[in-house]
């Protein structure tokens, strides 16, 4: 199988690159068959969107964790009082 | 090999209260009022159905900014564990589908280590074919970790 090799200065690639297969379905790696030869290629755009939809859930949970852990701190201290 | 997923985010916290106590604050109304969406966001109008089903809509003012965050109850399992599907009209692409999973262990002295994890859906899987988005979302809840 040819494989055409792509820098990418992401973590997350590796794993794609390990698990070509796996990225296909994920939507993050293009396949093109030519003749009998598979060519692999990243989708930036894909990619790109995926890494912005982790940063935006990541801040999103991160503050209801932090407002659902202050409510709760808060009726500790009520009832310990 | 896992299932495919185009992303994942995974959020921790200790908590001072007991999984149940944490479990009823997922599903009661008023309390997601509080918390689900801190100041200086706020909720317009909180309804649910906590039943595996059931329909939840979070209306949610944030910066001047309107947004819906819509999903259904994949699992209820009081008080260890609940999975629901989530989609925000704040996305970008509409298509995109994505699953949350809580899973609530006991954790020292009457506290809870809650941990959200967050999978966003390939768009090609979550668009559905026959059976549709929740035969997936049903398919993915079955080999997330427990």
């Amino acid at each position: 199988m040819a494989r055409r090799s792509v820098e990418w200065p992401s973590g997350r690639v590796l794993v794609v690159a390990a698990y070509p297969e796996l990225g296909v379905a994920a939507g993050l790696v293009r396949r093109e068959v030519r003749g009998r030869e598979h060519w692999m290629s990243l989708d930036p755009e894909s990619l790109q969107q995926a890494e912005g939809w982790i940063a935006d859930q990541l801040s999103f949970w991160t503050t209801r964790a932090d407002a659902l852990a202050a409510r709760l701190s808060r009726r500790a201290e009520a009832r310990a009082r | 090999m896992t299932e495919p997923r185009a992303a994942e985010v995974v959020v921790r916290r200790v908590l001072d209260a007991t999984p149940d106590v944490v479990f009823d604050e997922w599903v009661d109304a008023d309390a997601l009022a509080e918390w689900m969406c801190p100041r200086p966001a706020r909720t317009t109008a909180i309804t649910l159905d906590a039943r595996i089903g059931g329909a939840f809509r979070f209306d949610v003012t944030d910066d001047g900014t309107e947004l819906v965050i819509t999903g259904r109850y994949l699992e209820l399992e009081r008080p260890r564990r609940l999975q629901f599907s989530w989609s925000c009209t704040a996305w970008s692409d509409p298509r995109i589908e994505s699953v949350v999973t809580v899973t609530l262990d006991g954790y020292g002295n009457g506290q809870t280590l809650m941990t959200i994890t967050h999978v966003l859906l390939p768009p090609d899987q979550a668009a559905g074919h026959e059976g549709g988005w929740a035969r997936i979302a049903m398919q993915l809840a079955d080999r997330l970790p427990r």
